[in-house]
């Protein structure tokens, strides 16, 4: 019994103590992803958007669509010196990562528009499984 | 060594883990909620309020095992995280699904032997926990 009360005393505390961090940090984590986010059938209808692949470098070497350039949080400064090349003003840019789960996309899309100034730079609902899915793998967007 | 000295020394170990596991996921409280999302269990919502909530808990659970202040309930608490965490994992791996752990950063798991490892580990942390309550609770019969 007092084993129970102890635990609830902690998490009483570990609540308290969160509510404190989350007043004090509200955006230490999103708290949607609806934000960048684009369905599949709007991102295709998107005119010469470049499709980035923000999985890990393995992932990508297992396969990834043949237009798609790696541009993840490993690997920024490489992917984002080959973005350039490609990339011209006004270009809409499409992010996906693994799953719906995945946050990496969010990450990058955003990334891109802070540093970028890119207004269209999308993460992909769905992400690599919407492609999948879709059948579209493989396929030159 | 006394095993009251053995007691101690267990659960720091444990408390090690956990204050290690929940510093990193503090410092990356988005990364953390990206590996909880891998599990497709929680809502995305509820993810968010773990992804603050499970790094604070950790780290309270570290300080108490480790200074011995409300230890019963922690350590009640430490094994109970300890069994979600294995079921979490089990859960992945017969749905075959690609996790990053979030345990201590970023790790994923993704084949069968990765998800047997991990498994492992959150089970020999629960036996050195169950270990150091009992050697604990030995001792204070004995007085």
């Amino acid at each position: 019994m007092k084993g129970l009360v102890e635990a609830g005393v902690i998490v009483f505390a570990a609540l308290l103590l969160s509510a404190g961090s989350f007043f004090l940090r509200p955006d230490a984590v999103p708290w949607s992803t609806s934000e960048f986010e684009i369905e599949l059938e709007e991102a295709l209808d998107l005119d010469e958007a470049i499709w980035i692949d923000a999985r890990s470098a393995q992932e990508f070497e297992e396969s990834h669509l043949p237009s798609a350039l790696l541009v993840s949080e490993d690997s920024w400064e490489e992917g984002f010196v080959a973005l350039l090349d490609v990339w011209t003003p006004g270009s809409p840019i499409v992010v996906y990562c693994s799953t719906s789960a995945c946050l990496r996309s969010r990450q990058v899309a955003e990334r891109l528009r802070n540093e970028l100034g890119v207004e269209e730079a999308y993460s992909l609902s769905g992400g690599w499984e919407a492609l999948q899915d879709a059948g579209l793998v493989g396929k030159r967007l | 060594m006394s095993r009251r000295a053995i007691s101690w020394v267990l659960y720091w170990i444990v408390a090690g883990v956990f204050g290690y596991a929940a510093i990193l996921k503090l410092l990356d409280p988005e990364a953390f909620l990206s590996s909880l999302l891998t599990y497709e269990v929680f809502p995305f919502v509820v993810a968010g309020g773990l992804a603050l909530f499970a790094p604070i808990l950790e780290l309270l659970l570290a300080v108490c095992l480790a200074t011995g202040w409300l230890r019963r309930g922690a350590t009640l608490l430490t094994g109970a995280m300890l069994l979600v965490f294995i079921v979490l994992v089990i859960q992945g791996g017969m749905r075959g699904l690609t996790l990053d752990c979030g345990c201590f950063g970023s790790r994923v798991v993704e084949s069968g032997w990765e998800y047997v490892r991990k498994t492992v580990e959150n089970l020999l942390l629960l036996v050195v926990l169950c270990g150091a309550s009992i050697l604990g609770k030995t001792r204070s019969h004995i007085h």
